[in-house]
């Protein structure tokens, strides 16, 4: 069943650090405020065989000191049969998987099964057909595009679902969709019937062997990890864990601190442009229940936060395309 | 396809002997004791290592040294065409054992009796040369982690194409030329391990040999500067905190 | 692929069928749109509750939950000895839902994909903090779900949460509440409560909200899609006070199986 904290703390740590976060003014082990996170880096760009990647860490200082949560995420397309397994439209399947140097202490069992739920959260929350991206379908009726998006949990040093999703957000913002172009074939009339001459609408490319078949109808247009960007990537949620102790929350929990944090509430949020904040997921995980009214006022604080972390990774984001940009065009100025 | 075209270029542009462009990355990752990312041109490998310390099943437990444990995950965007491998897939499971096997014989695992280390192998991208990464990854994650070797592990894949060899093979090349992954420990001059699935005429075999070994060297050369950098920054961190010479001799 | 996971333990069905073609009885395709005022039932209205407990004579405790089409069966068994787990101070709550093969439109091969472990998790947390697992340490309970008729999974969650507090209270495994669970969802701009699987199509967002409304406290929120906070708001207010009027009907069952 999926544990709260996936440490074991002694009675006297876990309430060290429970008096901690309750005193007046509170402490944290690492002298951050309640509502502070640590330093978080983000890179896109990362797997060079994906169509889209990102990685995210939090809480890493320097180079060298070790720690922090690191998770790798990278989408990949692939094309579907709507006959077979395909749904109109497309369709976007996430996977997350945990490293076992993440996780040292745990079973393979129960690595197994920590992942499956991380992955179902993920899951059920970025494949909402609300969230759903106009841009997978190819031929209405026979192909579309499947978008697999795969999480790596490098380390885990606490808040291991604002990383992923953080990521998940930066890869799906990095991904390209290979346009396409339909072709039709038409029959000849002026030839006898039953003899058909099958000829491309548009001139035909002999290399785009990598990902079709020979009986397929559309062709690529761009080369295979080009294309344009996902329909509506500005929507894709942010998530933001809220650490409960009795009536206090405090952001950004370390390994320890959630050992010692019963109660916690991860809210994912949307942020489209021109609309309202939206709320694509909300889960009160652990062991303890909580009174409505103060659920209320997690949400209305947590909409808050979200929405500062989704502008500044925004910001990121948008730093890292300008960034790509720069280096592609370096280098193709250096190899001439 | 064409290995080597006719003035003597493969086609990613490199020379018949010529390596793949190496990078080393040693920084601390996570909880792990050791960890290093090892670039191999296209194929990247992300490694850590955790131990010695108690085994997580008392069964694994060997009386008079520690038990070496090697996973290895392939990422499944790693390749190009996606496919998510399962922990028990066949080829991921022979080639932990392989190195594995290619560890347990260079670390002294005598010295830590009923204890356990961990070997975490993550594949990130791959474009051949799979086992020869994990295993140069592998030995710098070791060292890192400060676990007593005998030596370096130094891997190396090679084919033959038109009856000369041909050094760090990718994917490509490796699907249409017969070749090997070779291991040797540079300071002793032994090998250690020797992997070939393709079938070679034997008299192709020395000329192979030699220049891998060859190679292993010049490998070998990297993986020391990258080690041999890391170990001066950390003197030089320790002298910051008022570390002097005198206490590093002691 | 069909062929691959062939199971020799019960007499399969043919490999290519079709659904049977009505001539009469033809449904009548409801021409409902998006904006309407819902068919059947008030906006705020759940499904009428047939509950009742101790159906399973083998388990510790059990109950049996009929809303309209959904229908769930629910055992206890434990608290039993943990095995080969390491000394915990606490117990373990552990809960499993399978699904009939014939519980859904499309066939959930048994072994395959009868097991549905988010749906377990959802109902796992939504029961754990009303448990006193301090009281069982070293020990375990287990909750096994059958799913015989599923109709929309935000009534299979809230439902299963139901069926499973009431037969936790008929084994008598010591709670600080019975647990009451109900789902609400944002249709057009309107919200509904309890959808079918056929409305759920239609909305944007839902909330699943599992309380105990003895304590008034919240034990689990369960919330996919997209609603904007005030709607999420509501929708939870809305869920609280259902979940008090389901707890009448639960304490009502237990009382009557004495």
């Amino acid at each position: 069943m999926p544990a709260t904290s996936t440490i074991s703390l002694s009675k006297a740590e876990k309430s060290y650090i429970q008096t901690g976060i309750l005193s007046d003014p509170p402490f944290r082990a690492d002298g951050r405020s309640l509502r502070a996170y640590r330093s978080v880096e983000l890179e896109t760009g990362v797997a060079l065989l994906a169509n889209g990647s990102a990685r995210v860490s939090i809480g890493r200082e320097g180079i060298n000191s070790g720690g922090g949560t690191e998770v790798i995420a990278a989408s990949k397309l692939e094309v579907e049969d709507l006959n077979e397994d395909g749904v109109e439209g497309g369709r976007i399947v996430c996977t997350v998987s945990c490293s076992p140097a993440a996780y040292p202490h745990l079973t393979s069992n129960a690595l197994d099964e920590l992942q499956e739920d991380i992955s179902t959260i993920l899951h059920q929350t970025l494949a909402h057909h609300s969230l759903h991206p106009n841009n997978l379908g190819i031929l209405p009726g026979k192909k579309s595009w499947l978008l697999h998006l795969d999480l790596i949990v490098l380390s885990d040093a606490g808040n291991v679902f604002d990383a992923i999703f953080m990521s998940a957000r930066a890869a799906l913002w990095d991904t390209r969709v290979p346009r396409t172009r339909r072709i039709t074939y038409r029959a000849r009339k002026d030839h006898a019937e039953g003899q058909y001459h099958i000829d491309a609408d548009e001139n035909f490319s002999g290399f785009d062997t990598r990902r079709l078949a020979k009986a397929t109808d559309f062709e690529l247009s761009d080369y295979w990890d080009e294309g344009e960007v996902l329909d509506g990537r500005e929507r894709w949620p942010v998530c933001v864990t809220l650490n409960v102790i009795s009536q206090t929350h405090y952001l950004d929990a370390t390994l320890q601190e959630e050992a010692a944090t019963l109660l916690r509430l991860l809210l994912v949020y949307s942020f489209p442009p021109n609309s309202p904040p939206s709320l694509c997921g909300m889960r009160l995980v652990g062991g303890e229940d909580s009174a409505l009214p103060d659920i209320k006022d997690f949400i209305k604080e947590g909409e808050q936060y979200a929405q500062e972390l989704f502008i500044s990774l925004d910001a990121k984001l948008r730093e890292e395309d300008l960034r790509r940009k720069q280096k592609a065009y370096t280098k193709f100025a250096r190899s001439r | 396809m064409e290995v080597l075209n006719a003035d003597g270029y493969r086609s990613d542009g490199r020379r018949q002997f010529e390596l793949r462009s190496i990078t080393i990355d040693l920084a601390q990752h996570g909880a792990a004791d050791g960890t290093a990312t090892i670039v191999h041109g296209l194929t990247k490998v992300f490694v850590s290592v955790l131990g010695p310390r108690e085994a997580k099943l008392r069964s694994l437990t060997i009386h008079d040294r520690a038990n070496v444990n090697v996973e290895v995950n392939v990422a499944a965007f790693s390749s190009g065409e996606r496919r998510k491998r399962a922990k028990s897939d066949k080829r991921v499971l022979e080639m932990a054992s392989a190195i594995k096997s290619t560890f347990e014989t260079i670390i002294q695992t005598n010295l830590y009796p009923r204890s356990q280390i961990d070997i975490y192998i993550q594949i990130i991208e791959q474009d051949g040369g799979l086992l020869q990464a994990c295993i140069n990854g592998t030995t710098l994650a070791l060292i890192c982690a400060g676990i007593p070797l005998v030596d370096f592990a130094c891997a190396v894949t090679c084919g033959v194409y038109a009856n000369s060899p041909i050094l760090d093979l990718t994917t490509l090349e490796e699907n249409d030329i017969p070749n090997m992954t070779l291991a040797m420990l540079p300071k002793t001059g032994s090998v250690n391990l020797t992997a070939m699935e393709s079938r070679l005429h034997v008299d192709r075999f020395g000329d192979l040999f030699e220049v891998a070994l060859g190679a292993g060297r010049v490998i070998h050369e990297e993986m020391k500067l990258a080690i041999l950098a890391k170990s001066r920054m950390l003197v030089a961190e320790m002298k910051t905190i008022g570390w002097g010479e005198k206490d590093l001799v002691d | 692929m069909a062929q691959l996971g062939i199971d020799r333990r019960r007499i399969n069905g043919p490999e290519d069928s079709r659904p049977p073609v009505f001539t009469q009885d033809e449904k009548v395709q409801p021409t409902w749109n998006v904006g309407d005022p819902r068919q059947g039932r008030g906006p705020k209205d759940i499904r009428p509750i047939f509950l009742k407990p101790g159906l399973v004579t083998q388990a510790n405790g059990s109950a049996y939950i009929e809303t309209e089409r959904t229908k769930i069966a629910c055992a206890v068994y434990g608290p039993r000895q943990s095995k080969n787990v390491a000394y915990h101070e606490k117990g373990r709550l552990n809960v499993e839902v399978k699904f009939a093969p014939f519980s859904c439109e499309v066939r959930r091969a048994p072994l395959r994909d009868a097991e549905d472990r988010p749906l377990a998790m959802a109902i796992y947390q939504a029961l754990v903090p009303s448990v006193r697992l301090e009281l069982l340490p070293k020990s375990t309970v287990d909750v096994f779900i059958t799913v015989i008729e599923a109709d929309g999974l935000d009534a299979c969650i809230s439902s299963g949460v139901i069926a499973a507090s009431t037969a936790l209270a008929d084994a008598g495994i010591e709670m600080i509440g019975l647990v009451t669970s109900c789902s609400a969802s944002i249709v057009g701009g309107d919200i509904w409560l309890d959808l079918t699987r056929e409305e759920a199509r239609h909305s944007r967002g839902s909330l699943v909200l599992s309380c105990l409304p003895a304590l008034r406290t919240v034990t689990s929120v369960w919330q996919t899609g997209q609603m904007i906070s005030d709607e999420a708001y509501k929708c939870m207010d809305l869920c609280q006070s259902r979940c008090n009027d389901i707890h009448v009907v639960v304490a009502q069952a237990l009382r009557e199986n004495v």
